[in-house]
């Protein structure tokens, strides 16, 4: 609960997102948006698990990782937001949001494993979105923002919210 | 209230009316405006709320994301909805995302009294979670457009309605008022012209109708009862008439019977009492049959008095008494009463007392105040004791009045007789003495009195005497009129023995004349109330003297003088001619017709008494003052 106030607070205490004032991190941004996404997108009937929805983190970037760490167990679609670490062996994977660090190099073999299984992808990877990822995120200035492949998450049967695609710096089709 | 009060009933119908339908009117318009007030308010509300919810909706995303300018973006759809002047995004921790204003002043605090703007707040839910909140301001402007159009027209469609409503209160008032008016009118109408003929028109059949109805019964019935009593009064009238009528004639035929009576009685009376004192003239005759001539004389005179009052009486109660006021010097009337009572008097030995009258002067007729006050006199001296006295005062009263007191020492009256004595024929059983009476002088003095505007009275202790008293209103003596003070009187001589006839047909001057005479007493005094008579009495005895009267019934004085003349015994004889007619042509034509003296009525006692003395006995003329 503490954890849910703070991010919170850091929501509506950064009315631009504007990370300049350096009170909180980019990373933490991240978090925020990737746990955000996820309320924003329709999985189809029955390939979500009733309780959980589990976000699973590929590559090294401990800084995103403990940020989302701190999104464990809130809600999103009426269920608790569950973290795994997975390595790339593992994939697809029993997760419903699979979050790719920038520093992962195989980004493309990531998403041809994964392939149209119904997983919603993200990842602040250059150029993501052209990789037929779902949700790229990128900070221009200091400034998160976020692009999406409409293409990819319908080839995956994900519908994305026209809410969430209106803020979208750049919509693929 | 005065004045409401006093408005026509047509005009109170109308104001109540008036204030009914205001009451009315204002209580339907705030109804309607209220009502409709709420309705669009709850429009409005509902409508803001919905687009509030809308937006709530569109912008939740952009709040999770913070993302001012989409916010703003979706704030300025607004722009299409006129109502909604301004509009703000707070987030849960009261920052400010985005704003959306129409002018600048759209936050300013709201208008209470006029509240022209509002505001309502819809959270932003994400997740079951509130997030932020959007605050609208809506205007009212156009719910108060609308309710101002709405508030004129009621206004306007009211007013028509009232008006409308007032010409409906004026017309019905009319049906109330109308048939009022005319009962009202017709009612003063008639009170003011009492023509009871008159009825009013009856058109309704409603309380008014049958006020009119009760009303025209109500004048049938005056008219009917009007109409009855003039009947009524009709023949009382005639009535009254009649009975009048009657009585007029029972009065007349009275009238005539008592001057009838008088007359055949005081004609033979005259002859009894004119034959029986030349009888007892007659030197031939003996002591006895003298006697006996004197009785019937005494009797005849008796009876002459008795019929002369009864018929004064009469004249009073008719009303037929003719009097002449004039201011009567006390001192002389009292002093010709004492003169004609003095022989009597000093017979009874009584002590008259007397206080000294001049300059006193009562308003009367001085002949009947003479009768009046010589009754008094002549029934203190009858009724006296033998030495006793009698005292004349004069007390003045209150309101200029005076009362001649006559009191005597006679045995009095007792005090539960008082009464009766003024009534005619009461003597108090004197009619079983020797004391001469007709019984009906007192009622004569009294009524006398009262004719003349005066009063009588008596006050009397039984063994001690009565008082009597003549109350008049006072006058003041003119020093001119007043008559000398000297009287004289025949001078008493033994041996001259004579007659004087005195022809007067008026009762009340004959019985003067007679108590003149009988303080005289070598005159015998015979009296004719006919010349007839008297030429018969003188032929019969002729006198040493005539005195006539020149109005005579039948033959005046002139005419009778002259017949006398024509006698043999009447050629020297001196006549003096006694006359109301005082006009200086009339003593003129008395002296030149052949009259020694013309004397005019009423007599004064001194001028008869010098005339008297001067044609009996011109040598023997003597003066001497009375006591």
């Amino acid at each position: 609960m503490k954890t849910y106030l703070r991010v919170l607070l850091l929501l509506f205490f950064c009315p631009a997102w504007s990370l300049g004032q350096g009170m909180v991190s980019e990373s933490a941004v991240k978090a925020a948006f990737i746990y955000n996404f996820i309320k924003f997108v329709e999985w189809p009937a029955n390939t979500l698990p009733t309780g959980h929805i589990r976000l699973c983190l590929v590559g090294h970037d401990d800084k995103l990782q403990v940020a989302i760490e701190q999104m464990v167990g809130k809600e999103a679609q009426g269920r608790i937001l569950e973290i795994a670490n997975v390595q790339r062996s593992d994939l697809p994977g029993n997760c419903q949001v699979l979050v790719i660090s920038s520093n992962e190099d195989r980004v493309a073999e990531i998403l041809r494993m994964v392939g149209e299984a119904p997983k919603l992808t993200i990842s602040d990877a250059a150029d993501f979105i052209d990789d037929h990822g779902m949700i790229g995120l990128n900070s221009v200035d200091h400034k998160v923002q976020f692009d999406i492949n409409v293409n990819s998450a319908r080839r995956a049967h994900l519908k994305i919210s026209a809410q969430l695609l209106k803020l979208a710096r750049r919509v693929v089709q | 209230m005065r004045r409401l009060l006093s408005l026509p009933i047509r005009y109170k119908l109308m104001l109540l009316a008036g204030f009914v339908l205001t009451g009315a009117m204002l209580s339907v318009i705030s109804f309607s405006i209220f009502n409709e007030y709420h309705e669009r308010r709850y429009a409005i509300e509902e409508r803001a709320g919905m687009i509030g919810g809308v937006l709530a909706a569109n912008v939740m995303s952009a709040v999770l994301f913070s993302d001012a300018s989409d916010a703003s973006k979706t704030l300025h759809s607004l722009i299409n909805v006129p109502d909604i002047r301004a509009a703000r995004i707070m987030t849960s921790v009261g920052n400010t995302l985005a704003t959306y204003t129409t002018s600048r002043h759209e936050f300013s605090p709201p208008d209470w009294a006029m509240p022209a703007r509002f505001e309502i707040r819809v959270p932003i839910m994400s997740e079951n979670a509130k997030i932020g909140t959007l605050f609208l301001v809506v205007s009212n402007a156009s719910l108060w457009q609308a309710l101002r159009t709405n508030a004129q027209r009621t206004t306007v469609l009211m007013a028509l309605l009232m008006l409308l409503a007032l010409a409906a209160a004026s017309k019905v008032g009319r049906y109330i008022t109308d048939p009022i008016e005319i009962l009202a009118k017709t009612a003063r109408h008639i009170s003011s012209t009492r023509n009871y003929q008159l009825r009013v028109t009856n058109y309704a059949d409603d309380e008014l109708g049958h006020l009119i109805d009760d009303f025209n019964t109500m004048l049938e019935e005056i008219e009917l009862r009007d109409t009855q009593l003039e009947t009524n009064i009709e023949q009382r009238t005639v009535q009254l008439r009649q009975a009048k009528e009657q009585a007029e004639t029972a009065n007349r035929a009275k009238s005539e019977f008592l001057s009838r009576m008088s007359h055949e009685l005081r004609t033979p009376l005259n002859s009894i009492l004119g034959f029986s004192q030349v009888m007892a003239g007659d030197p031939a005759l003996d002591e006895d049959h003298r006697d006996s001539t004197n009785e019937i004389f005494k009797a005849g005179r008796h009876l002459l008095e008795l019929v002369n009052e009864v018929l004064d009486l009469a004249k009073i109660e008719s009303g037929r008494l003719q009097l002449s006021m004039e201011t009567v010097p006390l001192e002389d009337v009292v002093m010709e009463c004492f003169a004609l009572i003095e022989p009597l008097a000093i017979k009874r030995n009584l002590n008259i007392e007397r206080p000294n009258m001049s300059h006193m002067a009562v308003r009367a007729d001085r002949i009947r105040l003479k009768e009046a006050l010589l009754n008094l006199i002549s029934n203190a001296v009858k009724y006296n004791r033998d030495h006793g006295h009698i005292r004349l005062s004069i007390e003045s009263r209150l309101e200029h009045r005076l009362r001649i007191v006559v009191s005597d020492s006679g045995h009095g009256i007792p005090e539960d007789k008082l009464d009766d004595i003024f009534l005619p024929f009461n003597r108090l059983n004197a009619e079983f003495s020797d004391i001469e009476g007709t019984g009906i002088g007192l009622t004569i003095t009294r009524r006398l009195i009262e004719t003349m505007g005066g009063t009588v009275g008596v006050h009397s202790v039984v063994d001690k005497g009565s008082s009597f008293w003549i109350e008049l209103p006072a006058s003041t003596v003119d020093e001119v009129t007043q008559p000398e003070q000297v009287k004289k009187r025949l001078h008493a001589r033994p041996g001259l023995q004579c007659t004087v006839l005195y022809v007067e047909d008026n009762p009340a001057n004959v019985k003067l004349m007679v108590r003149i005479f009988r303080s005289l007493p070598y005159i015998q005094l015979i009296t004719a109330n006919t010349p007839e008579i008297g030429l018969q009495l003188a032929r019969a005895n002729p006198p040493a003297l005539v005195m006539l009267d020149i109005n005579l019934p039948g033959m005046d004085g002139y005419e009778l003088l002259g017949r006398i003349r024509a006698e043999s015994w009447g050629k020297n004889l001196p006549a003096i001619a006694i006359s109301a007619n005082a006009m200086q042509c009339d003593i003129e034509r008395g002296n030149s017709a052949g009259f020694e003296a013309y004397l005019t009525k009423p007599v004064d006692l001194n001028q008869l008494n010098d005339t008297l003395v001067g044609l009996l006995d011109p040598g023997s003329m003597a003066t001497e003052e009375m006591t």
